[in-house]
């Protein structure tokens, strides 16, 4: 797989602009696949991925490089010759950014990047006849060529767009050509390319995070808020209310009206226990991967960057365990749905916890286990101590006041709106006059008063 | 007593000056911020030293593993470093001691951050209209 990004920024404007979370959150899951050059690309090893750059913006060396450098991954930069140092301006419609200049060029080779062709004005090859243009736009300034001694070998096709005449060109000046949609997997002279955007994931699983409260409401804000903050963010957050009789029911149903996408609530009407909400929970939310926590816990915010990759790295591995102040696979590993419904689910026992008789049936049928070498869980201490209830306390209060703002402004929106004016008019024609009707009188004053100022 | 302390978004360096540090350095994105925090800052007979510069440019500004207290203030909202959260870890990251402490203090309703690292303490008080959340991670 060859991925094609453009610009890395922390805001994105259009599509072309991946933002620089997503863009950690990409380079996160690649580390179950290996990263190479072009050079060492092989074209039937579905594992290895390339990175290239196409422009090539300053933004790659101000936002994209440190966080390659930080995976230790090499990068292709798809050069257009006369873009150096320019601006964009030429491409309508599309925010304003600047190209590398010849000293960021340099810095990013430094950085593991290499230097490879787009072009010299980035043209529609297969609408150039004259061969001798043809070549020209292929071949590459000393200048530019002179900046990385490994690189310029590869062609990216100016808007993915060849034709026989331009392919057999580039075959004799390149050592293989990238096109995106127009080529194919398997033809050196024309490879295709993934167009990465915000929402493209590498990572074919998907991650579900379950929170089951049982009256822990004034612990559960600060437990989601640690799930919604994670690097890598899960597919599904699903908080669990086993028939509480605190807040949390209220809590569980605002984090799903603002996070729609993401948060579901569910509710038991009758305490069901910790074993049938989790068996249902498990099933409810159906996510590749699945794990627990409980609401009066909080992950450290890389608990599913660190846990998801050992799952992608290895098929067999079923449970992806963090340290904790002993060395044990506890409730809130990581786990494989597959595995889950293999050994059964949860099952009651008097003997041993629950999830730690699922795990050893787990492990029983031949899956495995492994450690994530770092302590992700903060547990949290409760009704001990005075100074824990204090904090969850201001947590509480503050999400209250999201929630007190979020109505006051839906209010304010309708009693602007037209439906309301007049629903009271029908409602209380005497006071919604009085009231509008000095509202008019204000406005008319006032423009009024604002003419004679300007005679 | 800390050795180095780097204070991030620091401002006119009201915080800066005070840092329980040997040496401290602040940054800020603003040029005329840290002429003011050097004015204010010239009578104290303390290592400080104020440098302009903005949270993603740390990595061009310092060697790597060079404080052992970083203080950032005010600064990782969406508004000022758009969806950057995970770039702005990095930088702190790298310029952090291993051991290190890492201490975050930002207006609750805007704040959308949390370090990879463990939280020792964690504190809420009012300010202004706002909350604060005071964090205090160790690396």
């Amino acid at each position: 797989m060859i991925l094609m990004y453009h610009k890395v920024h922390p805001d994105s404007p259009s599509m072309w602009w991946v933002t620089v979370d997503q863009f950690y959150r990409q380079l996160s899951e690649l580390q179950a696949k290996t990263v190479v050059y072009l050079d060492d690309y092989d074209l039937k090893n579905p594992d290895q991925v390339v990175i290239t750059f196409d422009g090539v913006y300053d933004n790659v060396l101000y936002y994209a490089a440190p966080l390659l450098k930080k995976f230790g991954y090499p990068f292709e930069l798809f050069i257009t010759g006369d873009y150096v140092e320019k601006n964009n301006r030429f491409d309508v419609g599309e925010a304003p950014a600047t190209f590398a200049s010849i000293q960021q060029l340099t810095e990013l080779v430094k950085l593991g990047g290499r230097l490879q062709w787009h072009t010299r004005s980035h043209p529609k090859l297969d609408q150039i006849t004259d061969l001798g243009m043809i070549k020209k736009e292929l071949s590459i300034p000393a200048k530019l060529k002179n900046l990385d001694p490994k690189g310029c070998k590869w062609l990216a096709y100016p808007h993915s767009v060849f034709n026989s005449e331009t392919k057999k060109i580039a075959h004799q000046m390149f050592k293989g050509s990238l096109s995106v949609i127009h080529g194919s997997d398997d033809d050196l002279d024309a490879l295709n390319r993934v167009t990465v955007l915000n929402d493209t994931s590498i990572r074919t699983s998907s991650i579900g995070v379950i929170i089951p409260s049982y009256n822990y409401g004034s612990f559960l804000v600060e437990a989601v808020e640690s799930v919604l903050r994670q690097t890598v963010k899960p597919t599904k957050i699903l908080i669990v209310d086993d028939a509480s009789t605190d807040n949390t029911q209220e809590i569980g149903r605002a984090y799903a009206r603002r996070y729609p996408e993401l948060v579901q609530f569910h509710r038991n009407q009758i305490n069901q226990g910790i074993i049938k909400t989790f068996n249902q929970s498990v099933n409810h939310i159906n996510t590749n991967y699945v794990c627990f926590l409980g609401a009066d816990n909080r992950f450290k915010s890389d608990y599913i960057e660190k846990c998801a990759i050992v799952l992608d790295q290895d098929p067999a591995v079923a449970i992806a365990y963090t340290d904790t102040e002993v060395n044990f696979i506890h409730g809130s590993s990581l786990y494989r749905k597959a595995a889950f419904d293999e050994a059964g689910g949860y099952i009651p026992s008097k003997k041993r916890a629950e999830d730690h008789g699922l795990f050893m049936r787990m492990i029983e049928m031949g899956w495995t286990a492994k450690r994530v070498p770092d302590l992700l869980l903060e547990y949290r201490q409760h009704s001990k101590s005075q100074a824990n209830t204090v904090l969850n306390s201001f947590a509480e209060l503050n999400f209250y006041k999201k929630e007190y703002y979020t109505a006051v402004t839906e209010l304010s929106k309708i009693k602007s709106s037209k439906f309301w004016k007049l629903l009271y008019l029908y409602k209380e024609p005497k006071k919604a006059l009085k009231h509008y009707l000095s509202l008019l009188l204000t406005k008319v004053v006032s423009k009024i008063n604002h003419q004679i100022q300007r005679l | 007593m800390f050795r180095s302390a780097l204070d991030i978004g620091c401002g006119h360096g009201f915080l800066t000056r005070d840092l329980p540090a040997t040496k401290i350095i602040g940054v800020d994105i603003s040029n005329k911020a840290i002429e003011q925090a050097k004015k204010l800052s010239s009578t104290t007979k303390r290592m400080v030293s104020y440098q302009q510069g903005d949270l993603f440019s740390l990595g061009t500004l310092f060697k790597a593993d060079q404080f052992d207290l970083a203080v950032i203030t005010g600064v990782l909202y969406p508004q000022y470093i758009g969806q950057a959260n995970t770039l702005a870890y990095y930088h702190i990251d790298r310029v952090l001691k291993p051991g290190g402490i890492l201490v975050s203090v930002h207006i609750d309703d805007w704040y959308t951050a949390k370090f990879p690292y463990l939280m020792i303490k964690q504190y809420f008080y009012n300010y202004l209209t706002y909350m604060h959340r005071l964090e205090i991670y160790t690396k």
